[in-house]
């Protein structure tokens, strides 16, 4: 197979975009890496694994999950595509970093294991895990989730308004592209603070229940 | 040429190789979803470990979070932290 991720070639800056003479900006706008590409590569692959092969099986994965993978597949297929906007993607993307806590929670969860001692994993402590995994959970989600993602839509908005006004004439499908990348981050967003106050209540029912019960 | 134009010259170019890439890259995962169910779990904890009792649902679900989230988001978070370092603050 002939394939390279090098062949995703970045069209040259013009002189009508190099004269807004904000390199920043640019930088952000038009720049990729080969660690962007196959980032953004990688997450495509990830969402469509869950789409066709995994949600497919797991019967509590509602229509949220296929809104949220969606929502991906259909932003960051065309800014891996056009080579526009890397720099946003990859900022907002950074949301992953949650996602291994949330994962060590919900198995805990699972398979019971602050209640009962599961065989040949007896010597391990899993009540200061769990409470320890929670507390960085909410830690890292107010971070990396609730204020990266407005400030990454902030930096988008100042960005654009001074990438088009020097260049006034561009980019009808960079501003599609943009629009459909804010409003996906905003959807993002919005989902992770509805699953904010749904850990809220889960950690209040935890610390609060106990006590109550005691 | 404007960049738009510039840009609307290239997507038949760029949108094969990115639909290689995702391609590929949805292959790699339900290869790892696989190996890790059938070969790796089985070769680390043996038959007789708890992961075998569980039902099939739950086995799919604990072999998908190892895919996604204890390898493909360090993973996405290392390179995407390599993308954006040092430009954040760079205007």
């Amino acid at each position: 197979m002939h394939f390279r991720l090098s062949n995703l070639s970045s069209p040259p800056l013009l002189p009508q975009v190099t004269k807004l003479g904000t390199q920043g900006v640019l930088c952000r706008w038009e720049s990729t890496c080969q660690a962007s590409r196959l980032g953004l590569a990688l997450h495509c692959g990830m969402s469509a694994y869950d789409f066709v092969y995994a949600f497919p099986k797991d019967p509590s994965k509602g229509y949220v999950y296929y809104l949220h993978h969606a929502a991906v597949l259909a932003v960051f297929m065309p800014v891996l595509a056009f080579e526009r906007l890397h720099f946003y993607a990859a900022a907002a993307a950074l949301v992953e970093a949650t996602n291994p806590l949330v994962m060590i929670m919900q198995q805990i969860d699972l398979f019971k294991l602050k209640e009962s001692y599961v065989a040949g994993l007896t010597r391990v402590n899993w009540p200061i895990i769990y409470v320890f995994t929670g507390a960085s959970l909410l830690v890292s989600w107010i971070v990396v989730r609730l204020m990266l993602l407005p400030f990454v839509g902030c930096t988008y908005f100042q960005d654009s308004a001074a990438y088009y006004a020097g260049a006034p004439e561009l980019a009808i499908l960079t501003k599609t592209l943009g629009a459909a990348s804010v409003a996906a981050a905003a959807f993002i967003w919005a989902l992770s603070c509805v699953w904010f106050v749904d850990m809220l209540k889960i950690g209040y029912k935890e610390v609060f229940g106990k006590k109550a019960n005691q | 040429m404007t960049a738009e134009r510039t840009l609307l010259a290239t997507p038949v170019h760029n949108l094969a190789a990115a639909a290689k890439a995702i391609i590929l890259s949805t292959l790699a995962c339900i290869l790892a979803h696989i190996g890790f169910k059938e070969v790796v779990y089985p070769a680390i904890f043996g038959q007789k470990w708890w992961f075998q009792d569980v039902d099939a649902t739950t086995r799919e679900a604990v072999v998908h979070d190892t895919v996604t989230s204890f390898i493909m988001s360090p993973l996405l978070v290392w390179l995407y932290f390599l993308s954006v370092r040092l430009r954040i603050f760079a205007s």
